[in-house]
C-alpha cells in the first residue's frame, strides 16, 4: 500500500508538475506584446503557441492536485502527518498551488486577451519564479527529511 | 459572485465546520483518534483558506488578515466575505 501510494506521489510530481513548470516558464516569452520588437523575438512570439503553453498550465495544474492529495494519504498511512517537514512542506505546498490557481492562470488569461507593453509579463516572469523556487525547496525537503523520526 | 469568493464561501464554510468539530471532541470524550483525523484535515482546509485570502486578487485587506487569525479563520472569513459580496 506504501509502494502504491509512493509511487503514485513520485510519478504524479513528476508528470503533473514538471510540465506545469516548463509551461509556465516559457509563456511570458512566446506572450503578445503590443510594443514592435524586433528581430528574432518577433519571429518567436505567438499567440496560438503562448495559447497552448497556458492550455498546459490549467489542465495540468488541475491534474498536480493529486500530487498533494496522495501525499498527505500516504502521510497519514505512514503516522508522519505531525512531522516538521511534512508540515512545512504542505504549507510551501499551499502557497505554490495557490501562486498557480490564483495568479500565473489568470495573469497568463490577462496577457493572452489584453496584451500590454510587457510589464505584466514581467511580473508575471517574478511570479513564476517563485513558484518554480517553492517546488525545489519542497522536493529537497522530500529528499532531507528534517525531524524525521526514522529514515 | 466570482469564482474566487465563491471557492473561497465554500472553504471558509467547511473550516468552520472542522473547527467546530474539533473544539465539541475537546470539550466532551477528547478522543485522541478522533482528533488525529479531524486535526489534519482542519490543517489542510485553514491553509487552503489563508492561501487563497492572501493570493487572491481583489480582495479587501481586512478579508485578507482575518483568513489568518487561527480557530476564527473560518467564522471572520464568512462574514467578511457577506461584504465583499455586496461591495462587488
Amino acid at each position: 500500500m506504501e509502494s502504491l501510494l509512493l509511487s503514485l506521489h513520485v510519478v504524479a510530481g513528476i508528470l503533473f508538475v514538471g510540465p506545469v513548470a516548463v509551461a509556465t516558464s516559457l509563456f511570458p516569452r512566446h506572450a503578445p506584446v503590443t510594443a514592435t520588437v524586433g528581430g528574432a523575438q518577433q519571429i518567436e512570439r505567438n499567440i496560438n503557441t503562448a495559447r497552448v503553453l497556458h492550455r498546459i498550465t490549467r489542465i495540468y495544474g488541475v491534474l498536480a492536485i493529486a500530487v498533494p492529495v496522495v501525499g498527505l494519504l500516504l502521510a497519514t498511512v505512514q503516522g508522519r502527518t505531525s512531522e516538521v517537514w511534512v508540515v512545512v512542506a504542505m504549507v510551501l505546498t499551499a502557497i505554490a498551488g495557490g501562486l498557480l490557481a490564483l495568479q500565473i492562470a489568470p495573469l497568463q488569461q490577462q496577457a493572452l486577451t489584453t496584451p500590454d507593453d510587457g510589464t505584466q509579463l514581467r511580473r508575471l516572469g517574478m511570479v513564476t519564479g517563485l513558484f518554480n523556487l517553492l517546488w525545489v525547496v519542497v522536493v529537497v525537503l522530500m529528499i532531507v527529511r528534517p525531524g524525521s523520526s526514522y529514515v | 459572485m466570482t469564482g474566487l469568493l465563491r471557492t473561497l464561501a465554500v472553504l471558509s464554510a467547511l473550516e468552520t465546520v472542522s473547527v467546530l468539530a474539533l473544539l465539541a471532541n475537546l470539550g466532551t470524550v477528547h478522543d485522541a483518534a478522533v482528533a488525529g483525523v479531524l486535526g489534519p484535515i482542519h490543517g489542510a482546509l485553514y491553509l487552503s483558506v489563508a492561501v487563497t485570502a492572501l493570493l487572491g486578487r481583489g480582495l479587501t485587506t481586512r478579508t485578507r488578515i482575518g483568513a489568518l487569525v487561527p480557530v476564527l479563520s473560518g467564522p471572520l472569513t464568512m462574514v467578511n466575505l457577506r461584504q465583499e459580496a455586496r461591495s462587488a
